[in-house]
């Protein structure tokens, strides 16, 4: 029995991508990560097997406010970005390999934003493992979605949602934010047929 | 000790070149909803029958059947109990002359941010509140017309994300918006609903 149990810590050790240690550890006196521990954020998330991170279709919203919200409880200045597509005919576009159709078009988009200091400045960068590999700036970020004519706009962690014109919703409970994510998931699996 | 160690990683790599060698089956897209027909209403019951077709009954009074065979039961399943649980209507595309459920999938309560020109390939773009894909309504679809309309309306009435007015069946495969309702008047029709879940 210990062999196993033993063995499993081992299997565990080796291919945990989660952080060794909690990666909240904000810069002293500034509040700012540094761009380790921004990544070390980053990958903590991407392993979060309850964020269904293959649905690019909906749920960036659900995503940001789990993300901000653990960030924010371990003392991290966590903020949002959201990127408006700067019309109807003119969508935000992301090529992916987790939709059907290869692309997604998108009317918004949002992801949490991280305070990082890089060479004794402080700049917020994006934490979204649906789309990037690593932190990002908010305007690679904008670029990846391929529509320059886009609106970015930078907020901190309260809105869970915001339109363009800038009403916002208030957070709903957690147990609507798992639903939401259970919805997403089950939407996930419907769109891809059997193996 | 050390041989304890090299034996764990032993079995490990061992591991690892047995997995390596079973090729991963890739996943294929789903097809589109069919319909012909697209129901938004609640479970009235649903009754599992292990080696044959299960029966759902919505509170519509319409009954429906899911072939207990195909490939995809637990997954279309699941959102037969998600309605159940969260008590929300739920999308069945199929036809209604024999029952035969095509398709099901989450009905969720929106309002509308945006509505585009009809395209010259007939389909019209749509952006909700909230899900940030852009939809779309195909206008030869029966029904479209009327959809569109109530789309149109959600858009002037002022409704948000944390006020919607609209009930929606989305294939979000196709990326297609395939059945709306105002929202006031599906709560009143499926007020009778018992969602009774039943196994055998």
């Amino acid at each position: 029995m210990s062999f196993f149990s033993d063995l499993w810590d081992e299997i565990v050790n080796i291919f945990s991508s989660a952080p060794a240690t909690s990666p909240v550890v904000p810069c002293a006196g500034c509040g700012a990560l540094t761009p380790e521990q921004a990544q070390q954020w980053f990958d903590h998330f991407k392993s979060r097997t309850d964020i269904p991170w293959n649905y690019p279709n909906d749920c960036c919203y659900n995503r940001a406010e789990v993300m901000d919200q653990e960030m924010s409880a371990a003392g991290v200045q966590a903020g949002k970005v959201w990127n408006y597509a700067p019309d109807i005919s003119h969508p935000l576009r992301v090529d992916t390999p987790n939709d059907p159709d290869g692309f997604v078009e998108w009317g918004y988009h949002v992801a949490p934003t991280v305070p990082v200091m890089v060479n004794g400045v402080t700049t917020p960068m994006v934490l979204d493992p649906s789309i990037a590999s690593g932190p990002v700036t908010p305007q690679q970020w904008k670029d990846m979605q391929s529509q320059p004519g886009s609106q970015l706009v930078l907020t901190d962690a309260t809105p869970y949602y915001r339109a363009p014109d800038g009403r916002v919703t208030a957070t709903p409970d957690a147990a609507q934010i798992a639903r939401v994510f259970d919805q997403h998931r089950a939407d996930r699996a419907a769109n891809w047929a059997g193996r | 000790m050390i041989g304890n160690r090299l034996l764990r990683l032993l079995f490990v790599l061992l591991g690892m070149i047995q997995m390596s060698s079973v090729p991963a089956a890739p996943l294929r897209p789903a097809d589109p909803m069919r319909g012909p027909d697209f129901v938004m209403e609640k479970v009235a019951t649903w009754v599992e029958h292990p080696g044959a077709d299960s029966q759902l009954m919505l509170a519509d009074g319409s009954r429906w059947r899911l072939d207990t065979h195909r490939a995809d039961y637990t997954v279309q399943a699941t959102f037969i109990e998600q309605a159940l649980k969260s008590d929300q209507c739920l999308l069945v595309s199929g036809n209604k002359a024999n029952g035969i459920i095509d398709r099901l999938g989450a009905v969720r309560s929106l309002a509308v941010q945006q509505v585009g020109a009809q395209e010259a390939d007939g389909l019209v773009t749509v952006i909700f509140h909230g899900p940030p894909s852009v939809y779309r309504v195909r206008m030869s679809r029966p029904g479209a017309a009327q959809d569109l309309a109530l789309l149109r309306h959600s858009v002037a009435s002022g409704a948000f994300f944390d006020k919607p007015d609209l009930l929606v069946g989305i294939d979000t495969r196709a990326k297609e918006v395939v059945a709306v309702k105002p929202l006031a008047r599906a709560t009143e029709a499926a007020s009778g609903a018992t969602g009774l879940r039943q196994a055998k």
